[in-house]
């Protein structure tokens, strides 16, 4: 891939602007942008001929948001996961080969991701709290755009999600506990956004969680090697 | 042969399991119908409340809020504006069930999904929104049954069905749903002729919703509005035109802020009849203000009249405000005026709870309509309302008799001293 003059002289300039006071701080010579660094990083073969075939392990930190009807019907009900993630994504094989275009490398993988939560409602002497370990797994198809800078890689995903917890209803000191368990689908579409190997991850999707809809996704920041 | 048989026993347990999960996929989807038993927060005693189990009888589906008297529907937004426009469209909507239906239509709803497992035959709540919504329903059947039986009262308010907002929403408009009116409350719309209960947000203790005596409360609003403003299309007309005029006059704002006042005092009076509690409102509300001035033994209760309504020795000596605008100005406190009335009536049944149910509570319903004619009555052509006070201490007076009455008169003597003294209520004479 080629890079025109001008879009080179506004990353170089770009650079030079974010590593100026650093360098200044520190009385350092002033000794970027070096242009052989450039060169080598521009002139990488990046081609539909010469896909990346490396694979990539993915660790991140999301934040699972699912948001479905409550019991009033009505209203929607807000659930907050902090979880740990990991996958890895490899090169595709032969069959979709047809998606290497435009630069990109299609890749397939999965990830995990293991969370939990906890929350609550009511009044003082009348309240309900939740507690749930949720476990989600998802099969990926991305796209890799190994661009200059960033790597950008659109994807969609489907999975499964499960969990268990416990639940209870408290009515001024008398409480009732519950099991709680937890299935479904999920499928939808994210992007990672990679800057050397640090990632944001963000994604949305649908989902049928035990018989009824929700809307999912998650916001992620992680490392891709 | 052997190939053949399991085959064949193959088959049969794929028709088994089929068959099995058919009938599982009915019983599941089988409505949840009375009689039933659940598992909600009952009121044991006044101030005292715990997790315990009722019968719920009217129940068509309790798992989608189904019932034989009120639905309880989920994501009801009422529109304010809407609803005023509604009132001024007499072609569209000539009479209340047209001026109803339509703005039901407007405020929508869907049927509610709780939480719901059976544990030893009892229905419970697995969350607090789902115990919440199952006290609910138990509480508007307690009161549907309290109104009918104990109030006699035979009007449409009771007949009519009616629906129930669960975590339903006031507001501004259905193409501006900026809410007016979205948590810790309950409340009685006319327009819809159903209720909101709203979601919790500061509450510290009992959920106004889940609070009985607050929803025999809200029941009262309908019970005065079938009674005095459905029992006649006159008086229906005066409804009308008085709750769609947006800038009254001071005598209009007057009229209209006895009229509440009033309406107010006989919804609380009702409340305590049902729960037999001269507080209900204290587990509800944190507010020792709100509370303070609608308690039927406090001492601003026993220290107000009609006369002195928020006057500064009454403060002074109460150490409880109710000050605010007057009467004929907007934004007046008209339950301070609803409680001086209930507390001549609470006085008048020798605050006897037992008294106040089985003579008081029916005198006041079979009162309402006449109170409704002579609003007819007094009310211009124009249909600009007219309320004084002693219409309704007339209205009541009247359907009381022997010691009862002369009970009643002497509490509204002590309240109401000019009304009484200067011959304004012929009954006490």
């Amino acid at each position: 891939m080629q890079l025109s003059s001008s879009l080179r002289g506004v990353i170089a300039f770009a650079l030079i602007v974010c590593a100026a006071p650093t360098a200044a701080a520190q009385d350092a010579e002033p000794t970027y942008p070096r242009e052989k660094d450039f060169e080598t990083y521009f002139d990488r073969p990046r081609s539909p001929s010469a896909p990346n075939t490396e694979s990539r392990i993915t660790v991140d930190l999301p934040y699972l948001m699912s948001t479905k009807v409550g019991p009033s019907g009505g209203a929607t009900l807000f659930e907050g996961t902090p979880a740990i993630r990991a996958g890895m994504l490899f090169p595709a094989p032969q069959a979709l080969d047809f998606m290497n275009v435009l630069g990109a490398t299609a890749r397939l993988g999965f990830d995990s991701a293991l969370g939990f939560t906890f929350s609550g409602s009511g009044t003082l002497n009348i309240s309900g709290t939740s507690f749930l370990m949720l476990s989600e797994t998802r099969g990926i198809l991305a796209l890799d755009f190994d661009l200059p800078i960033v790597t950008v890689m659109p994807y969609v995903f489907a999975g499964g999600v499960g969990g268990a917890g416990l639940k209870s209803v408290s009515v001024l000191g008398v409480s009732r506990v519950y099991t709680d368990l937890v299935v479904g689908l999920r499928s939808g579409v994210g992007v990672v956004l990679k800057l050397w190997w640090v990632t944001l991850r963000l994604d949305s999707g649908v989902g049928l969680r035990n018989g009824q809809p929700e809307v999912v996704s998650s916001m992620a920041l992680g490392l891709m090697f | 042969m052997v190939t053949s048989s399991t085959k064949f026993s193959g088959r049969t347990a794929v028709r088994g399991w089929i068959a099995a999960m058919t009938l599982g996929t009915s019983a599941a989807c089988a409505p949840l119908a009375s009689p039933l038993d659940a598992e909600v927060l009952i009121n044991t005693a006044p101030g005292d409340y715990e997790l315990g189990v009722v019968e719920i009888s009217t129940a068509v589906d309790l798992a989608t809020g189904r019932g034989e008297d009120f639905d309880v529907l989920g994501g009801v937004k009422v529109a304010g504006l809407e609803g005023i426009d509604t009132l001024g469209r007499r072609d569209l909507y000539p009479d209340y069930d047209a001026l109803r239906t339509r703005n039901r239509e407007t405020a929508g709803g869907v049927a509610v999904a709780p939480n719901l497992t059976t544990v030893e035959g009892v229905v419970r709540g697995t969350d607090f929104d789902s115990l919440q919504y199952l006290t609910i329903f138990h509480n508007f059947e307690q009161v549907f049954a309290f109104y009918r039986d104990v109030a006699n009262d035979g009007s449409e308010a009771t007949s009519d069905f009616g629906i129930v907002g669960f975590y339903a929403e006031l507001v501004l408009s259905s193409v501006a749903p900026v809410p007016i009116l979205g948590a810790d409350n309950a409340a009685y719309y006319p327009m819809t002729d159903g209720w909101l209960t709203l979601r919790v947000a500061d509450i510290e203790s009992i959920p106004l919703a889940m609070n009985p005596a607050v929803i025999a409360h809200e029941f009262g609003h309908r019970s005065f509005m079938a009674n005095v403003f459905r029992s006649s299309d006159a008086a229906f007309e005066i409804w009308r035109t008085n709750t769609a005029t947006t800038t009254p006059d001071n005598r209009t704002l007057r009229a209209t802020n006895l009229l509440r006042g009033v309406d107010e005092g006989l919804a609380d009076l009702q409340a305590v009849a049902f729960s037999r509690d001269p507080n209900f409102v204290a587990p509800s509300v944190a507010v020792a203000e709100v509370s303070q001035t609608r308690d039927l033994n406090g001492e601003y209760a026993q220290f107000a009249t009609y006369a002195i309504l928020d006057d500064a020795s009454l403060i002074a000596s109460t150490g409880i405000g109710c000050t605010g605008p007057d009467l004929s100005e907007s934004g007046f406190n008209f339950y301070c005026l609803g409680t001086v009335l209930v507390r001549a009536l609470w006085v008048g049944a020798d605050s006897d709870v037992e008294v106040l149910r089985n003579e008081i509570s029916p005198a006041v319903v079979r009162a309402l309509p006449n109170l409704g004619d002579r609003i007819v009555a007094e009310t211009d052509a124009n249909e600009v309302i007219d309320f004084e006070i002693e219409y309704i201490l007339e209205a009541i007076a009247a359907e009381l008799t022997g010691v009862r009455q002369t009970r009643v008169c002497d509490a509204f003597r002590s309240k109401f001293f000019q009304q009484i003294t200067n011959g304004l209520v012929p009954s006490c004479n």
